[in-house]
């Protein structure tokens, strides 16, 4: 490699370059949350006129986190910290083989944090018990030089691994995500309840076999909703499951979410004819869809759904509205028909099943539950796994970084004027650390109190 | 809402009031026996707060982490918890009159929230996981240590010389500010991770560059600045200073500026 060539890699590896780009990001990040996302030209130009919405179009400012500029930044982000972790990785792999021949030559009393102070006469061995005040906050004993009574520990080395595995898990997060986002999809389905689509990019098809919403008392606040699906496949149903939110189910990859639901405008009636109780016949359960017309089996008449409501109210001058779409208290409207003939006009209320407007009537019409449409968010993220592995690495490599700090001890006794000093030196990785607590313990253990 | 939690969560209040005030005044006087009184009425806020949090957590059956009002508390709570800690890790006590002030303004300004902002809503389905309790605690336990850099980092511009017989150099306040973000960088972290986690989940999409995501990212990337120009560029004092005060402007902003400014799946209240 040339001169220009290591000169440009060490200007791509450089912490100037890192801010720079984290700068950027930054700032385009920030783009992207106060201008509107995914509207179209219309909209960009309403607010904020035609030559403005042409640019944010253009420079794809209305969808920045997917536009080609931040995906150069992010590029850009990875050839930093490609570049800086192979910089950084020989080094640290030198510096932590070399660290107890380094040890040797270091000279304790030159080092920034440093103390000394005579022990106390009364103490007996005192590099054993050195050895084990100090494995009590963590220090590795590695080596002693007999000949000069010096001593060497080490604790946290696994922490100088910290920001490598962190710079490496962003690579990895941004590898997994790329991935994701090619092989992967991401659709939202509709299925009103006992219809069955075609699973999206997929060789099987899903149908909605129920689903049931729950509301906390006196609230309009959903409490649970639950469908229950089932995966058909070949013409036979290979596995069926209830999900709800936060309980999604998986069949060969593919992912369904509960995301939404809705009123489908649909409702599962009972039908009976017969105005005594005793004679009355059942003729069926049915699932009609508003404004449906439906033949009614074994008989001449047809049954068609006018209208559902789901909150049902009535003012004082007898006009029938809904309060809100939610089924707090529903209510249908049919109508019976034999031939061109209309038999009866039927109110139904889900709450009341008891309620009947007109006594005696032929037909009585049940109504048992509101339709609803399940809507499910379909997805395969094929390497995610990917994603998840980058996330572990990072928080690992964090508190390594941060909660697991690299620090070294030499201690060293000496004789001068029949007092047996204990000369302690730290030093510590970029100088994070200090030493406080370690030599206060020293001192508190050994220190000749009359002397301090 | 008279329940005992609330009466809990106001004694607290005026608590931490009083600890502010005989932290200041410790800092003023450098008398000892004051700034240990001032370290008990602080503990003693701590113990009732804790307590009005888990009555709070039995009242409304799942952890108080989700409205703005339970947030807040929350957050002074950590606040107070994480200073206490700090107190006797680095043997500062003057640091109280610093951070406690901000344990005081957080559960003051939840305190004032209009009455349709206190009250607990129940869970909806997507915020009824055991994700719930643990990313906003990580979150929070990150922004908490941010705060307490914010307030170092405060002090650390408008103090000027040292004098000799200062109870806190500006060497030091400059250390403590670093600290605490290289404590609470990690668990920002495993906040937003746990939240990518639990977003895949709950919404079938573990990043949506929800405003919520976006700006704990843009908050992270900030923080990520200032550790790498820290430790590596070797920046100190009043440049470190103002980044970390950039950073908890994100935070803030994170918080309150998309709660009330932006909306997206994030938008609970």
């Amino acid at each position: 490699m040339g001169k220009a060539g290591s000169k440009t890699i060490s200007i791509l590896g450089s912490i100037r370059f890192a801010v720079l780009i984290l700068i950027l990001i930054v700032l385009a990040s920030i783009i992207g949350t106060i201008i509107p996302q995914n509207w179209i030209y219309e909209q960009y130009s309403a607010k904020y006129g035609d030559f403005f919405a042409k640019v944010i179009l253009n420079l794809q400012i209305s969808d920045v986190y997917h536009s080609y500029w931040y995906a150069i930044l992010l590029g850009l982000f990875c050839i930093n910290l490609c570049f800086c972790s192979i910089q950084s990785f020989g080094p640290l792999v030198k510096s932590l083989k070399n660290s107890l021949l380094n040890a040797h030559k270091a000279n304790i009393s030159e080092l920034q944090n440093h103390d000394k102070f005579p022990i106390k006469k009364e103490v007996e061995e005192p590099h054993i018990k050195v050895m084990e005040l100090l494995a009590r906050s963590l220090y590795r004993f590695k080596f002693s030089d007999e000949e000069s009574k010096t001593y060497y520990f080490e604790r946290g080395k696994t922490g100088r691994l910290g920001p490598f595995i962190t710079h490496a898990s962003i690579i990895v997060i941004l590898i997994g995500g790329i991935i994701v986002g090619l092989f992967g999809f991401k659709q939202h389905v509709r299925i009103p309840v006992g219809e069955t689509i075609d699973a999206p990019h997929s060789d099987f098809q899903v149908r909605a076999d129920d689903f049931k919403a729950e509301f906390y008392e006196d609230s309009t606040i959903p409490k649970e909703y639950t469908s229950v699906l089932s995966i058909i496949e070949d013409g036979q149903v290979k596995l069926t499951k209830s999900i709800e939110v936060n309980h999604p189910m998986s069949y060969k990859g593919v992912r369904f979410y509960q995301s939404a639901y809705g009123l489908a405008d649909m409702a599962e009636v009972e039908l009976y004819r017969g105005i005594e109780d005793e004679d009355r016949q059942f003729l069926g359960k049915f699932r009609i869809d508003v404004g449906e017309e439906m033949e009614i089996p074994n008989s001449e008449s047809r049954l068609k759904l006018l209208a559902l409501i789901p909150d049902f109210v009535m003012d004082e001058s007898g006009r029938v509205g809904s309060r809100s779409r939610t089924p707090r208290n529903p209510a249908i409207l049919a109508e019976i028909h034999e031939g061109d003939k209309l038999k009866q006009r039927i109110w139904s209320f889900k709450n009341f099943p008891n309620f009947h407007a007109t006594e005696n009537s032929e037909y009585r019409l049940n109504f048992l539950s509101v339709g609803y449409y399940t809507e499910l968010q379909v997805s395969k993220d094929r390497g995610l796994f990917i994603v998840w592995i980058g996330c572990i690495l990072m928080v690992v490599g964090m508190f390594l970084s941060f909660y697991v700090p690299y620090k070294r001890l030499w201690i060293k006794f000496s004789k001068e004027n029949g007092d047996i000093f204990l000369e302690v030196g730290g030093r510590s990785y970029k100088n994070r650390s200090d030493f406080g607590n370690e030599f206060q313990k020293l001192r508190d253990f050994f220190g000749n109190n009359k002397q301090q | 809402m008279n329940s005992a939690s609330s009466i809990l969560f106001t004694i607290s209040l005026v608590v931490y009031l009083l600890a502010t005030i005989l932290y200041l005044l410790y800092a003023i006087f450098h008398k000892e026996s004051i700034g240990k009184v001032a370290t008990w009425i602080l503990s003693v806020g701590i113990v009732v707060q804790t307590a009005a949090l888990i009555i709070k957590t039995v009242q409304i059956g799942h952890a108080p982490f989700v409205t703005i009002y339970e947030t807040l508390v929350f957050w002074s709570w950590l606040i107070a918890v994480i200073y206490l800690f700090m107190q006797i890790r680095f043997k500062i006590r003057v640091l109280g009159a610093l951070i406690t002030p901000l344990a005081f303004l957080a559960i003051a300004s939840a305190s004032l929230l209009p009455e349709q902002f206190k009250k607990s809503s129940p869970l909806v389905p997507a915020l009824q996981s055991g994700w719930l309790p643990f990313h906003i605690a990580t979150c929070f336990i990150g922004y908490a240590c941010f705060a307490v850099s914010f307030a170092v980092s405060i002090a650390y511009l408008i103090k000027k010389k040292d004098n000799p017989d200062a109870m806190l150099s500006k060497e030091r306040l400059d250390i403590i500010g670093y600290k605490s973000i290289s404590i609470g960088f990690p668990f920002l972290t495993l906040g937003i991770i746990s939240g990518a986690f639990w977003a895949d989940v709950a919404w079938g999409s573990y990043w949506s560059w929800d405003p919520k995501e976006t700006w704990s990212l843009i908050t992270w990337f900030i923080y990520a600045i200032y550790l790498h120009l820290r430790i590596v560029a070797k920046w100190k004092g009043k440049y470190s200073a103002i980044v970390s005060i950039v950073g908890f402007l994100a935070v803030l902003f994170t918080f309150f500026g998309v709660n009330f400014l932006l909306s997206g799946l994030h938008s609970y209240q």
